[in-house]
């Protein structure tokens, strides 16, 4: 079976941290809080302080995410896709889409499927 | 309930990192619970998990995010560290076995002979490289001094040299005693001298360990070119190899001697005390778990060090 080598664009699972906060600010830039509220409500996911904030550093490192000018409260400072992000988290996504279309064929399921709280 | 009570819980994490992300991070807890008292156990253990993680992480041991430079230095700190509780290990094996060399090694078999000169070869050759690589970095030693950071690096180097002042202070104690005594005497026979050389042993063992601790806070800031880094790096490596030849050495020795001459491992310094053995005395048990955790924590560095030295200078988050 071939290895996936780690790229800068490479975001990982689904459902690893990563994923889930470049899919949450793709709608829009988020704090902290928001971005743990948006994720439990479409993933049915809680990240931890630590796991969100650790996932915001990579990801802000690799370029990914940026953040936003501070406004009135700067300890709630918003964070916003950045191009570069778009591109890894689409990438991202096309994989997901690939694997979900082979499994659902697999199984015979036909239709779509709808995310938790989200529209299909 | 203040915003410092949140921030404590955050002191685990690298101080960088607080000063970038800490006050975010407040106020994500301020958000998420009534108080900081509030925040559960669970949560409390994963923020200490994730902080000790930032900090294994910028300090280049693990993740590929750091500079490879940043990782090749880790590395050969980690490197170091194994060092020492090879140090330590082979210390008390040699402790084991001084009467083993001087009276038996003439009648052993040739494999336990060879196997002991090559674990005192090891040892040699590692202080050599050690000291050798010590040397390289004193110009930039002096430099950090020059620059007046001596205060960023004072309490680890006024401790280790403090307690390598008591170790050595005891331990000229020890010998001078020693020589007013019995070989019987000094082969565990009295107890007031048995209690001197393991109180001699423990401050030895921790003036390694501070001595050690001292090392890597000084080497952490010290600036160094790239190409001292790399050369310091191999000598990690040939370091881990001496290592894994001490460990491997000693492995054989033991065996050999438990199949070839159980006497002398049944009446070697320790048995007893917890318990005998003709065959895994606690002595060469301790001395070999020692060695065992310092080749590991060598191994770790040295994949540090290729890891960073293959990827060709790239960092990967």
């Amino acid at each position: 079976m071939p290895r996936r080598t780690a790229s800068k664009g490479d975001l990982g699972r689904s459902n690893e941290p990563p994923v889930l906060i470049l899919t949450s600010l793709a709608a829009g830039p988020k704090h902290g809080y928001a971005l743990t509220r948006d994720i439990e409500a479409f993933a049915g996911v809680t990240l931890g302080p630590g796991t969100l904030y650790g996932a915001i550093a990579r990801l802000e490192e690799r370029g990914l995410i940026a953040p936003e000018p501070v406004g009135s409260d700067a300890r709630r400072r918003p964070y916003r896709i950045t191009g570069e992000g778009r591109v890894a988290l689409e990438t991202a996504v096309r994989e997901m889409r690939t694997l979900a279309d082979v499994g659902a064929s697999r199984l015979g399921i036909t239709g779509r499927v709808a995310a938790r709280g989200v529209p299909a | 309930m203040t915003a410092e009570a949140y921030e404590r819980l955050m002191r685990w994490y690298p101080p960088q990192w607080r000063e970038r992300y800490g006050d975010e991070m407040a106020a994500l807890l301020e958000d998420s619970y009534v108080s900081a008292a509030e925040v559960p156990p669970r949560q409390r253990v994963s923020l200490a998990c994730s902080g000790l993680g930032e900090r294994a992480r910028s300090a280049g041991l693990v993740g590929w995010s750091a500079d490879p430079d940043a990782r090749v230095r880790a590395g050969s700190l980690l490197v170091l560290c194994g060092w020492a509780f090879s140090i330590v290990a082979g210390a008390m094996f040699g402790k084991l076995t001084d009467r083993w060399s001087a009276e038996s090694s003439h009648g052993s078999h040739w494999v336990a002979t060879g196997s002991f000169s090559a674990v005192a070869v090891a040892g040699v050759v590692g202080c050599l490289i050690v000291l050798l690589a010590a040397a390289m970095v004193v110009p930039a030693f002096v430099r950090l001094l020059t620059a007046g950071r001596w205060h960023e690096v004072a309490r680890p180097v006024v401790v280790a040299i403090a307690s390598a002042v008591v170790a050595l202070g005891l331990f000229g104690f020890l010998v001078a005693r020693a020589h007013g005594m019995s070989a019987h005497d000094r082969h565990g026979y009295s107890a007031l001298y048995s209690a001197l050389f393991m109180l001699v042993g423990a401050t030895v063992f921790l003036a390694i360990g501070c001595a050690t601790g001292a090392a890597v806070a000084v080497a952490r800031r010290l600036d160094l070119s790239r190409p001292l880094v790399l050369t310091l790096g191999v000598m990690a490596v040939g370091l881990v190899g001496l290592m894994a030849l001490a460990w491997i050495s000693l492995v054989i020795w033991w065996a050999t001697e438990a199949t070839h001459s159980i006497g002398f491992l049944s009446q070697s310094i320790g048995n007893g005390a917890p318990y005998s053995s003709s065959v895994v005395p606690p002595t060469l048990l301790a001395a070999g778990l020692l060695m065992t955790i310092g080749l590991g924590l060598g191994l770790f560095g040295l994949v540090r060090i290729v890891g960073s030295l293959g990827d060709g200078g790239r960092a990967v988050a």
